[in-house]
């Protein structure tokens, strides 16, 4: 079964809905990270337009899949601050939010750090494929509050000049920002924005906080996504990078897409987007991959915000945006834990028309 | 090309360590790089979610501790059973209320047919219980059904379904575990799963 994306929607806290964050990028607007304390708030702003218009009865059938890390943190620490023993949990965020959204169908939760959105949407597809579901929301965020500012500070990941700047010579670390994304997962069809065309999931199994420097982890996602697209590097035209701005991550990144791409010959235009809205942990992959397929409708690549000056300049790093109709795109995306994930998403209408 | 032959249950154990339950499950296999991970919790990270807060609150947040932020990620279990296992294929933590076992049993037969692995490890991991199954395209020790459709409960914070897939262990039998999962320990390669 062939699967698209139906829907899409964002809600990124201080830029905006999917349009005014893709008009940002294109822009090369600098974000600053904007704070959130609000979960449920924000994913039911960022679900609701893939619930507009939809017959209740379809509405009470939809399942909800959700992706995040720390989903109500804030309430969880009012709780065990408290002492209560009511301390919301994922699974129970899932459960209400579903219900605060009036569906009724199957409800889980898939998290696996600031992988979590890629891996919910390659679940979600699984599912579809397998026959589980017809339709599936898909959801994913997190947010950018004390509790999560207070580890990265521990972690010493926090850029000290508060500027985003992936892959840049200069870059100094991350920017969290609160963010959600919502789809509606389907098989393909007249209304399908993009195709998901394939997959990949890896483990690094080499640090618990930090990625394989060598990049083996991504790069076995990558050619998965590949293999089962059965696509040659050269098919990708554009990679959106994870790009945390974290002097590991980047550096693992640009060694990946060496291996997978640059030493096939490939030389696909790699961008990042976290410069524009931070990094919104779980939410980031499926913000990021939705993001993705605007930039397969609307035939203009935004370049890296935040980059002045590659620390690689053999990646394809592109610096400005870009007017380009591209066909197939790969985002990417690596969390704590090691679990790396990477989706091949391709143009509904441009593949139709060129094949 | 996904493997044709049903997804059965080669083995099964439980204990307090997930790692060791683990790394029992996965002994002899040789190469990992095609072996899956899917866990289910309900209660997730709340004992390291508590942990890293005091350290925030205690002696006005002076020592607050990067190592207790790194385990407040769901899916630390996860991630501390690939690194000590050198397991490098796909992996995934999931929960559903009630049902976080059952349903990472029903999401690892679906992974598997995806990523064509020759095995997963599936099953439920909550406060240092594990209650864990080798998947496989084997002889049987059990043999798993799956509803074509599912309805995850709406209450129970606690997973009912690693209780009862704790009890099959010890006891065979047939067990309902919830989210559409079904296991028989009858010895009948007609009962398949996720085909």
């Amino acid at each position: 079964m062939r699967v698209g994306i139906e829907r899409a929607s964002l809600h990124v806290e201080g830029v905006g809905d999917l349009a005014d964050v893709f008009a940002a990028w294109c822009a090369g607007s600098a974000g600053r990270g904007t704070a959130a304390t609000d979960f449920l708030g924000m994913m039911q702003t960022a679900i609701a337009p893939c619930l507009a218009g939809m017959a209740s009865a379809d509405r009470a059938a939809l399942g909800l899949l959700l992706a995040s890390t720390k989903g109500q943190i804030v309430e969880q620490v009012r709780s065990m601050r408290e002492g209560r023993p009511d301390a919301p949990t994922l699974a129970s965020t899932a459960r209400e939010l579903a219900a605060r959204c009036g569906m009724g169908g199957p409800v889980w939760v898939v998290s696996t750090a600031c992988s979590s959105g890629i891996a919910g949407l390659i679940d979600a597809v699984i599912a579809l494929r397998a026959g589980e579901f017809q339709r599936l929301l898909v959801t994913a965020g997190d947010l950018a509050e004390s509790f999560v500012r207070d580890g990265f500070a521990a972690l010493k990941a926090h850029s000290p000049t508060g500027v985003c700047r992936p892959f840049d010579r200069a870059r100094d670390g991350l920017m969290l920002g609160s963010a959600a994304a919502a789809c509606i997962v389907a098989p393909l069809g007249p209304a399908s924005l993009c195709e998901i065309l394939g997959f990949g999931v890896s483990n690094d199994a080499v640090h618990m906080t930090a990625p394989d420097r060598e990049g083996r982890g991504l790069a076995r996602a990558m050619e998965g996504a590949l293999a089962m697209a059965r696509l040659a590097p050269q098919d990708v035209e554009v990679v959106i990078a994870h790009g945390t701005a974290t002097r590991y991550n980047d550096a693992m990144e640009a060694v990946a897409i060496e291996k997978v791409f640059l030493a096939q010959g490939a030389r696909p235009l790699i961008t990042a987007v976290k410069g524009v809205i931070g990094h919104s942990l779980g939410g980031s992959g499926l913000v990021e991959a939705l993001l993705g397929s605007e930039i397969l409708r609307r035939g203009h690549v935004p370049g890296v915000v935040g980059l002045r000056e590659p620390e690689r300049s053999d990646v394809g790093l592109l610096c400005r945006t870009k007017a380009v109709r591209v066909r197939r795109l790969m985002k990417v995306a690596s969390g704590f834990g090691g679990v790396n994930a990477a989706i091949i998403l391709g143009a509904t209408s441009w593949e139709s028309r060129d094949d | 090309m996904t493997d044709p032959r049903p997804i059965a249950i080669l083995r099964a154990a439980s204990g307090d360590d997930a790692v060791d339950v683990v790394r029992g499950l996965v002994h002899g296999l040789g190469d990992l790089s095609r072996v899956g991970l899917i866990l289910g919790t309900t209660s997730g990270s709340l004992a390291a979610d508590r942990a890293f807060d005091c350290s925030r609150v205690d002696d006005g947040g002076k020592y607050i501790s990067p190592a207790a932020f790194s385990r407040t990620l769901p899916s630390v279990i996860v991630a501390e059973i690939t690194l000590a296992l050198q397991m490098n294929g796909p992996s995934l933590l999931v929960s559903a209320p009630e049902a976080s076992a059952a349903l990472a049993i029903r999401r690892a037969t679906l992974w598997m047919n995806a990523f064509d692995l020759l095995h997963c490890v599936a099953g439920g991991v909550e406060g240092g219980r594990a209650a864990l199954l080798l998947l496989g395209r084997e002889a049987l020790r059990g043999a798993l059904t799956l509803t074509a459709t599912w309805q995850a409960a709406v209450h129970a914070r606690e997973d009912l379904s690693l209780m009862r897939l704790s009890t099959w262990i010890r006891d065979g039998g047939d067990v309902e575990l919830g989210a559409g999962v079904r296991i028989s320990s009858a010895m009948d390669t007609s009962v398949i799963a996720g085909q």
